[in-house]
């Protein structure tokens, strides 16, 4: 086993990636806390429960460790990484309830979001009501604009670095999150929210 | 940009950032520790057979596979609808069906013979499509010699051995309910025959054609 974990904190990711290659538990412990809100954010993005982003934080430093060997320093270990719980993320969306349960949420949020009378446009603006229907009209984005929107909103990575995971160029990633917000601010007037 | 538009789009900032907020539960590393320990040997990939292998793509993808499924179905579809509506093939209908009209009712008449089970009545043609073919010709070549076997069966059931040594003159026995045939290299529709009492006892009549119709007791005038 490697040093303690106290004498971690000060080391660098390229020397804590090595010793964690080496087979330093510690050091690979040191960056699953460096790194796992991150990662978490990225699953979060890509995910719409809570405990499955939890599931995907923990197989996404599984498997990362797993293919250490494969890491070549070409990227910065943290891209490597988020790229890994992207990906993670994206195989859990794909499963067979997760799917069935996409046609499901659209066909709910669709009556849920019928027109309703809004008493006071400020007042609702920061009730919790209308988040929760702006969060359902993130839902019934298309995938590709509502990726693009909320990977950019984790903050954890530059549009280069998106269009690395999304498999597109940064420039279509910076107009898929424009497109993104354009039509939920179309939405949101939908709904008797317009701009004066 | 308004108040208005910058506090709509700070709505939208605010449930992004929700919606990605948040942080994993307590533990992650301890946990990932404790897998990564277990995991450290890899574990030999587990041999799937089709029907696991296509449950865990169901899983993964069910788009691809239910768009596999759909793909076959179409093309399989169409193909066994038209098998089952195609009219069955003369040797299937002997088969399934000996006493259909593919059968010759002159075969019907006498019984059959092995001959004519065995295919006699798979060139028969429907009434009223007469044509010209070598098919008309074997069956009716088919029908003369089945006679003759039945002849021989029977014991005698015709005597005259002018009738059995003549394939032609099997014709005879074959008499429609109106005018006899004549004997001609002209093909002849079989399905459209069939033996009468009259045209039984008028085996027994060596040259219908010049006596027709035949005179005697019981016989028709």
């Amino acid at each position: 086993m490697g040093l303690p974990a106290a004498s971690n904190l000060c080391v660098s990711e390229t020397e804590l990636v090595e010793r964690a290659r080496d087979g330093d538990a510690d050091a690979f412990g040191e960056l699953v806390e460096r790194y796992q809100a991150a990662v978490y954010r990225v699953a979060r993005a890509a995910l719409r429960s809570a405990a499955e982003a939890d599931d995907v934080t923990q197989d996404a430093f599984v498997a990362a460790f797993q293919k250490l060997g494969e890491f070549r320093g070409e990227a910065s270990f943290k891209t490597w990484l988020l790229a890994i719980a992207w990906n993670t993320a994206r195989m859990q969306r794909r499963g067979a309830w997760r799917w069935l349960d996409r046609f499901r949420q659209s066909d709910t949020t669709d009556g849920a979001l019928g027109p309703r009378p809004v008493p006071s446009q400020e007042d609702t603006l920061i009730s919790r009501d209308l988040r929760a229907r702006v969060r359902q009209m993130v839902l019934t984005l298309s995938p590709k604009y509502r990726d693009a929107l909320l990977l950019a909103t984790t903050d954890d990575l530059t549009m280069e670095e998106m269009g690395e995971l999304l498999g597109i160029p940064a420039g279509t990633v910076k107009w898929r999150v424009h497109e993104g917000r354009r039509q939920l601010r179309a939405k949101l007037t939908r709904l008797g929210i317009r701009d004066e | 940009m308004s108040d208005h538009t910058d506090t709509l789009d700070g709505v939208i900032d605010e449930t992004l950032r929700e919606m990605t907020a948040g942080s994993p539960r307590q533990g992650v590393r301890v946990r990932v520790l404790a897998r990564i320990d277990g995991a450290s040997a890899p574990e030999p990939a587990t041999p799937l057979w089709l029907g696991g292998r296509l449950r865990l793509a169901a899983l993964q993808d069910p788009l691809a596979v239910l768009a596999i499924i759909g793909i076959v179905a179409a093309l399989a579809v169409p193909q066994l609808l038209r098998r089952s509506q195609a009219p069955p093939r003369p040797a299937q209908q002997l088969a399934t069906n000996p006493t259909s009209e593919s059968r010759s009712p002159l075969v019907a008449a006498v019984g059959g013979s092995t001959a004519a089970r065995s295919g006699a009545g798979t060139a028969v043609r429907p009434a009223r499509s007469i044509v010209p073919s070598p098919k008309v010709e074997t069956a009716r070549a088919r029908l003369n010699a089945s006679t003759r076997d039945a002849n021989r069966v029977s014991g005698g059931w015709s005597a005259s051995p002018a009738v059995d040594a003549d394939t032609e003159a099997a014709d005879a026995i074959i008499a429609p309910l109106g005018d006899p045939i004549p004997i001609t290299d002209r093909p002849i529709d079989i399905t459209s025959l069939v033996i009468t009492p009259i045209a039984t006892r008028a085996i027994e009549i060596p040259l219908i054609e010049d006596r027709w119709p035949p005179k005697g007791p019981g016989q028709v005038q």
